[in-house]
């Protein structure tokens, strides 16, 4: 017994499983409230970590679901496609998403929630991103080399580490616990957003 | 009263998650392998009829080409063949020594082994136990043999029928893996040894190259 993969689909059917599966994902974006500009910056101002918090937790549950189809065979591993890992390339594109997630507010998916829900910003974002795709396109061979610098092929984890699949994923599980307690604290205790930003919080007193 | 609630909502949350995640490594730790589990005769008779239990000379080539690091390459030819001539990025361990403690520490359980030998025989049998052993391990198909048939021949010179779309490509790798072997090592003077005239007959990739390949003998 195997799970059902991308592959085993085709045509249409494919089309309708994306759909379904694209449907929901917005769906529930939108639910944790990541249609908001505001919402989603708020994580770099260390006042509300909603982001981080719904993303590891999908992480966290994808990783220990997809650990015990594996253990109990349901899902065979070497068929799950990894991407190819260019540490350098990726380190600037994270970067530059980053960067542009702070200013505009949105990262590519969510500004497609927005855009769904009228968001008029969020059309501007999904603008600059055709602009940027089709800039990048057009220079492309001048960045070829750097594109495929630092090629380390599909590379994981326990790979990488030489350590046991399992302990890697109990591991994160710990990293995301710590990072659910340090962001509750963050956004209360330890009042991180008023000792960086203390002008702006008596600004927010005020009004 | 509802605060203290929710508190205890989180923490419940967090312990379960833990606890799961407990239970997988320590399964997976018991299990020795990367939650694989033993060898299914089955599903390996299977991957050999779908060919899936070899790479070929030429997915080789590329994984070395993009440096891979999800797999490790062995040789497990004698030393002194290994010293004569070896795929580069292959590490020696002779297949008399590598069920010993000192030949499997040096495999990871988490990479792909590829073992190649002269011709296919020991590399696939090897690959067998090993994969008995939990290793994910693979075969390179017709060993050194194909590999320098393949990648190191030119491919005018070939049995086979020449392909245009092809031959760019494998002279690319062609000149890359003669200039890796080292211009003071004698590998990249072996091929003009190895040159037979082009109106050799189409031989079976099993033959042998000559002597002076050194790639030894009757160990496929």
């Amino acid at each position: 017994m195997n799970a059902p993969f991308v592959s085993t689909f085709s045509g249409p059917v494919f089309i309708l499983v994306s759909l379904i599966l694209g449907f929901f994902f917005g769906f529930f974006l939108e639910r944790a409230g990541f249609s908001s500009a505001l919402k989603l910056t708020s994580q770099f101002y260390f006042r509300d970590f909603s982001v981080l918090k719904v993303m590891f937790t999908a992480i966290v549950v994808a990783m220990v679901g997809i650990g015990y189809f594996a253990m109990l065979g349901w899902l065979d591993m070497s068929q799950v496609f990894v991407p190819p890992a260019f540490i350098w390339p990726q380190l600037v594109g994270g970067l530059l998403l980053g960067a542009g997630f702070i200013v505009g507010g949105y990262c590519p998916g969510t500004s497609l929630v927005a855009a769904a829900i009228g968001k008029l910003d969020a059309l501007f974002f999904i603008g600059g991103i055709f602009i940027g795709i089709f800039l990048f396109g057009a220079t492309e061979p001048a960045f070829e080399r750097f594109n495929s610098s630092g090629s380390l092929g599909p590379l994981t984890l326990p790979v990488w580490l030489n350590v046991n699949t399992g302990i890697v994923v109990l591991a994160i599980v710990l990293v995301a616990i710590g990072a659910f307690w340090a962001s509750e604290m963050s956004e209360g205790p330890w009042k991180l957003f008023a000792r960086t930003y203390g002008r702006a919080q008596e600004g927010e007193k005020q009004s | 009263m509802r605060f203290e609630l929710r508190l205890a909502g989180k923490r419940l949350a967090a312990a379960i998650i833990i606890l799961l995640a407990a239970v997988l490594a320590l399964a997976a730790t018991m299990a020795k392998g990367t939650g694989a589990g033993p060898v299914n005769a089955d599903a390996m008779a299977q991957a050999i009829d779908a060919e899936k239990d070899h790479v070929t000379p030429g997915e080789l080539a590329r994984w070395i080409l993009e440096k891979r690091q999800d797999y490790q390459l062995i040789d497990i030819r004698p030393q002194w063949q290994f010293d004569d001539y070896h795929i580069p990025a292959a590490v020696n361990i002779p297949l008399t020594t590598l069920f010993e403690d000192a030949g499997l520490k040096q495999l990871s359980r988490e990479k792909k082994i590829v073992l190649y030998g002269f011709g296919a025989g020991h590399a696939a049998q090897a690959q067998l136990l090993l994969s008995m052993k939990g290793y994910r391990a693979y075969s390179l198909r017709d060993g050194i043999v194909d590999w320098w048939e393949v990648i190191m021949t030119p491919s005018s010179i070939r049995s086979d029928p020449p392909n245009p779309t092809g031959y760019r490509e494998a002279k690319q790798l062609r000149e890359h893996f003669m200039g890796a072997a080292g211009p003071a090592g004698s590998a990249a003077v072996a091929p003009a040894a190895v040159l037979p005239s082009p109106t050799v007959q189409p031989a079976p990739p099993s033959t042998p190259p000559k002597n002076k390949l050194k790639l030894g003998h009757g160990c496929s």
